[in-house]
C-alpha cells in the first residue's frame, strides 16, 4: 500500500476511535460541553497528523513516522484524553503545532517570535497548568526525587494512572504493557541515533510534572505522550527490521499480546468505564 | 599465578570475615525456619529420620511448608561436628556463601574472556565481580542465616559454569547435569528457574554442544533427578503449597485483597446492563483466570517489581530480608550497573554473554505468580548477575578515565573509593548495630531465653504450656532443649507443623490456653505472648525485645 494511503488509514482509524459515540462514551454529564468535546476530539485527530509530520522530518523515515502516528493514535491515555474536554489535550496540540512549524526553521529570531506566540497560546488554552495557577510554590527536593521514581515506575507507565482523579481511566497505565520491550529497545535506539531533543522534551515535561504541588494528579505529564510514542515506534521499527527467526517469533508473540490488551482496553473503556462515571457523578467537579 | 592466589585469597578472606564474624549472634536469634532446619538435621543425625519420623525424606515437612532437603542434609555433618547451635545451623550457608564468592570469579572469567572487546580486562572484571559479591548486602543477608536459597545460588552457578566449561571438556558437561538435577532439591523457586536456565543454555549453544553421547548422558543424569522429583511435584503437599501461594486462586488470597469472585460477578452484571452478557462471560470468568487481564497485569507488575529501584537500592522487601534502612544493592553500583548492561546489550552480546540477561529475565518468573512480590529471598537467584554487570561498568569507566588527564584519573579513583567506603560502612553499621536492635522481633528473639528459664524451673510444675501465639513454639523448644530425637520419635514425634494444637513432649504442651480456666488444681507454668495474660497474672519473668517492647511472658497459673 502506498504511504499516503497508509497515512489515510491511520487517520481514519484515529477518527473512528475519537468520534464514535463521542457523546455517550464517556457519558456527557453537562450537555453544553459536547461542542468542546467535539473540538477536542478534532484537535486530538490533528495531533496524530502533526506527530506524523514532525517525526517524518525528525527521523527522515516515512514508515517510522506512520508507526509513531499509529502508536500515538491508539495509546490508552491519548485516546481517553481525546474523547473528553481536556485542556492538556489542547495544549499538546499547540505544542505539536509549534514543534512542527519550527523543526525546519533556521532563523533564531523567528524561532523566538514563534516561541512567544506558543507561550501565549499555551497559557490561554491550558489555564489549569499548575505553573500558571500557582502564584507561589515550595519546591522540596525530597518530594521531587520521590515523585520522579513514582512517575518513572512501571506501575505508573503500565498499570495505574492516577493523574486524573475522577473521570480518568485509572485502571490502565499510560501505555500498553506489550509496548514495554519496544520502549526499552526504542530508548536504546534514541541514544544511538542521537536525537537529544526527544529526551530533552521528556526531561522538561517530567520535571514540570514531578514538581507539581498536586502530584500525582499531574495531568501535565500527558504532554509526554507523543515523545513516548516516538520511542515506542522506534523500538517496533528496530524490532521489525531484524530478520532473524527468533526476533520475528518474539515480535509475533508481543503483537498477539498487544491485540489482547487493546481488546481488553476497549472492553473496559466502552462498557465498564461509562458505568463507573455514571456511578461517581457526585465526585466529578470539573468540566468533563 | 602468585598474584592471582594473593588477590583471590584477599577477596575470600574478606568474604569469610564478613560471613563468619558474629555468625549466630547477628542476627540476634534464629527464626523459625532456621530452628526447624537445625532440629531436622539433628534428628537425621541421631535417628536417620526427621521430626515427623520419616526416614531420610526427600522433602522435609518441617513447619508444614515442605522444605527441599539439601540444606537439612548439609547441616547434618556440621551439627555432628559442632553440636546443635545457632552457629552450626548457619554455617553451611556461610561456607557456601564464601564458595559462591570464589565461584563468581571463575564464572565471570569464563564468560568475559569470550567477549573480544573486554577480553583483555576479563581478569579484572572477574576479581571485581567476586569482590562485589563478597560485600553484597543481598548475598551477606542470606549467607549469615540458614536460607536454602543461598545454597541454591551456589548450585545454580556451578551448573551453569560446568555447562559452559563442558562445551570444551565434555566430562564437565555431565557435572552440569548433576548440578542442574541437584538444584531441583535445593529451593522451591529454583525448581522453575533451573530447568528454564538449562533449556536456555541448550538453545543458546545448540550449535556448540558436545557429541550426542554426552548429550544423552546429560539427560540421563538429569532425568534420574527429575524422575525422583516427580513424586514431589505431583504430591498433594506441593499442590497445597502452590494453591496457598499463587495469585490465581481466589480462596488463598489475603483477606485485605478483594474477593475475585465478587469482582467478576460485578463486572458481569455491568456487561449485562448494557447488553453484553456474552462478553462478560469471556472477559470476567473465574474458569478463564489464566487469561484474566487484571490477574495477568498483577503478575506482570510483580515480575517488573523485581527490577524496581526502591526494591533493589532503597528498601528491599520485608524487614527480615535486608539490613534496616538499606536495600539489596549498593547505591554506588547503580550507574555502573546501567553502563554495564548498556554496553553488554549493545556491544558485548554473544553466545556466552547472552545467558546473563536471560538469567535476569528468568529469575522473577516463578515469583511473579506468588502473592508476595517482590521477594528478596526467592529472587536471590539473580546473584551474581548484577555484580557481573556492575563490574563490567566499573572497568569500562576505569578504562575511559585512565586515558584522561592524570588528575582526572586520580580524582575518579578517590571518589569511587570514598563512595564505596561510605556506602559499605553505612551498610555494616546498619547491619551489625541496627539489625539486632530494630529487628529482634522479626528474628524471633526471646524464645531461647524462655526455653532456658522453663528448663531450669520446669520440675517445679505439673506441666508447661506454651501458647501458639509464640509462633511455632514446639520447634523452638525442641531445638533449644536439644531434646533427644530418639525419645521424641518414640512418643510419635511432631504431629503438626505448628498450626494445630497437637504437639507435646516432656512437660511441654503447645496449644492456646485461657489463663483463668486452666486446671486450677495443678501447678502450671505458662509461656505466651503478652496478650495471652491478664494484667493481674503471676508473672515470673517478662522477656523484652531489644527495642524495649515486650516479647514473651512466663507466668504461673492461679491456683485454688
Amino acid at each position: 500500500m502506498r504511504k499516503t494511503n497508509l497515512l489515510f488509514v491511520v487517520l481514519l482509524y484515529s477518527f473512528i476511535l475519537r468520534f464514535w459515540r463521542l457523546g455517550q462514551i464517556p457519558p456527557l454529564i453537562d450537555q453544553s460541553l459536547f461542542l468542546a468535546r467535539l473540538t477536542n476530539a478534532f484537535l486530538s485527530l490533528m495531533s496524530v497528523f502533526l506527530l506524523y509530520y514532525y517525526s517524518k522530518v525528525l527521523f527522515k523515515n516515512v514508515r517510522l513516522a506512520l508507526l509513531s502516528a499509529y502508536i500515538f493514535a491508539i495509546a490508552p491515555w491519548v485516546l481517553e484524553q481525546g474523547r473528553i474536554y481536556s485542556q492538556a489535550n489542547v495544549a499538546l496540540f499547540i505544542l505539536l503545532a509549534f514543534l512542527t512549524v519550527t523543526i525546519k526553521l533556521k532563523s533564531l529570531y523567528l524561532k523566538l517570535f514563534l516561541s512567544s506566540i506558543f507561550y501565549f497560546l499555551f497559557s490561554i488554552s491550558y489555564p489549569q497548568f499548575w505553573l500558571f495557577k500557582m502564584s507561589q510554590f515550595e519546591l522540596s527536593l525530597n518530594n521531587v526525587l520521590n515523585n520522579i521514581f513514582i512517575i518513572l515506575s512501571p506501575e505508573f507507565f503500565f498499570f495505574k494512572n492516577p493523574t486524573f482523579w475522577w473521570g480518568g481511566v485509572r485502571d490502565f497505565g499510560i501505555l500498553y504493557l506489550a509496548w514495554l520491550p519496544f520502549l526499552l529497545v526504542g530508548l536504546n535506539d534514541v541514544f544511538v541515533i542521537k536525537k537529544p531533543r526527544i529526551l530533552l522534551w521528556i526531561g522538561i515535561v517530567l520535571l514540570i510534572s514531578v514538581a507539581s504541588p498536586f502530584f500525582p494528579e499531574s495531568r501535565e505529564f500527558f504532554i509526554i505522550t507523543p515523545f513516548i510514542s516516538l520511542i515506542v515506534a522506534s523500538g517496533i521499527y528496530k524490532f521489525f527490521s531484524r530478520n532473524d527467526l527468533l526476533t520475528r517469533v518474539l515480535f509475533f508473540l508481543v503483537f498477539v499480546f498487544m491485540i489482547y490488551e487493546i481488546i481488553q482496553y476497549f472492553h473496559y473503556y466502552t462498557i465498564h468505564y461509562p458505568q463507573q462515571i455514571l456511578g461517581n457523578r457526585g465526585h466529578i467537579n470539573e468540566p468533563f | 599465578m602468585k598474584r592471582h592466589a594473593f588477590l583471590i585469597g584477599i577477596i575470600l578472606l574478606l568474604a569469610s570475615l564478613l560471613r563468619l564474624f558474629y555468625l549466630g549472634k547477628t542476627p540476634i536469634s534464629l527464626e523459625w525456619d532456621e530452628v526447624a532446619i537445625g532440629y531436622d538435621a539433628y534428628s537425621i543425625l541421631e535417628t536417620g529420620r526427621d521430626q515427623f519420623g520419616k526416614f531420610l525424606p526427600i522433602t522435609f515437612r518441617s513447619l508444614d511448608d515442605y522444605k527441599p532437603p539439601i540444606y537439612e542434609y548439609i547441616t547434618v555433618p556440621v551439627v555432628a561436628l559442632f553440636g546443635l547451635s545457632e552457629f552450626s545451623v548457619r554455617l553451611p550457608s556461610a561456607i557456601l556463601g564464601i564458595a559462591t564468592v570464589g565461584l563468581t570469579y571463575y564464572l565471570t572469567l569464563l564468560i568475559f574472556s569470550r567477549v573480544p572487546s573486554v577480553k583483555a580486562y576479563s581478569n579484572f572484571i572477574a576479581y571485581l565481580s567476586s569482590f562485589l559479591i563478597a560485600i553484597s548486602p543481598w548475598h551477606l543477608q542470606f549467607s549469615r542465616a540458614a536460607f536454602e536459597v543461598n545454597v541454591s545460588v551456589f548450585i545454580t552457578m556451578l551448573a551453569v559454569y560446568f555447562f559452559i566449561r563442558g562445551l570444551i571438556e565434555p566430562k564437565l558437561f555431565l557435572l552440569s547435569a548433576f548440578f542442574f538435577g541437584l538444584d531441583l532439591f535445593s529451593y522451591h523457586s529454583t525448581r522453575v528457574v533451573a530447568p528454564l536456565l538449562m533449556a536456555s543454555l541448550f538453545i543458546i549453544f545448540n550449535q556448540h554442544l558436545p557429541v550426542k553421547r554426552f548429550i544423552l548422558l546429560f539427560f540421563l543424569i538429569f532425568g534420574i533427578f527429575f524422575i525422583s522429583f516427580i513424586p514431589i511435584l505431583i504430591s498433594p503437599e506441593a499442590q497445597i503449597r502452590f494453591k496457598a501461594t499463587n495469585i490465581f486462586n481466589p480462596g488463598a488470597r489475603y483477606l485485605e485483597e478483594k474477593d475475585l469472585d465478587k469482582i467478576f460477578l460485578d463486572n458481569r452484571i455491568q456487561d449485562k446492563n448494557v447488553g453484553f452478557e456474552f462478553a462478560g462471560k469471556i472477559f470476567h470468568n473465574q474458569r478463564l483466570i489464566f487469561t484474566d487481564y487484571d490477574t495477568l497485569k498483577k503478575a506482570f507488575s510483580k515480575y517488573i517489581s523485581h527490577f524496581g529501584f526502591e526494591f533493589l537500592f532503597i528498601k528491599g522487601d520485608v524487614p527480615l530480608h535486608h539490613a534496616p534502612g538499606f536495600g539489596l544493592l549498593y547505591l554506588f553500583e547503580l550507574p555502573f550497573l546501567i553502563i554495564g548492561v548498556q554496553y553488554l546489550l549493545r556491544k558485548g552480546l554473544n553466545h556466552y554473554t547472552l545467558i546473563l540477561p536471560i538469567w535476569l529475565l528468568i529469575v522473577p518468573l516463578p515469583v511473579s505468580v506468588t502473592r508476595e512480590a517482590p521477594h528478596a529471598v526467592r529472587s536471590e537467584l539473580f546473584l551474581p548477575i548484577f555484580q557481573l554487570f556492575t563490574a563490567l561498568g566499573v572497568v569500562l569507566i576505569f578504562n575511559f578515565v585512565r586515558h584522561q588527564s592524570r588528575w582526572f584519573f586520580i580524582t575518579y579513583l578517590i571518589v569511587i573509593v570514598m563512595l564505596l567506603s561510605i556506602n559499605h560502612a553505612f551498610y555494616l553499621h546498619q547491619y551489625y548495630v541496627h539489625t539486632n536492635y530494630e529487628l529482634s522481633r522479626n528474628w524471633m528473639y526471646g524464645r531461647k531465653e524462655a526455653v532456658e528459664l522453663t528448663e531450669k524451673i520446669k520440675n517445679n510444675y505439673e506441666k508447661v504450656l506454651v501458647s501458639l501465639r509464640v509462633d511455632m513454639p514446639h520447634i523452638f523448644w525442641l531445638f533449644y532443649t536439644k531434646y533427644p530425637p530418639n525419645k521424641y520419635l518414640l512418643k510419635g514425634g511432631t504431629s503438626s507443623g505448628g498450626f494445630e494444637e497437637k504437639n507435646h513432649f516432656d512437660k511441654y504442651e503447645f496449644r492456646y490456653f485461657n489463663y483463668y480456666s486452666e486446671e486450677p488444681n495443678n501447678k502450671i507454668l505458662m509461656v505466651g505472648a503478652p496478650n495471652d495474660f491478664p494484667q493481674d497474672a503471676n508473672v515470673i519473668k517478662t522477656i523484652y525485645y531489644l527495642d524495649g517492647t515486650e516479647a514473651l511472658k512466663i507466668v504461673e497459673n492461679r491456683q485454688k
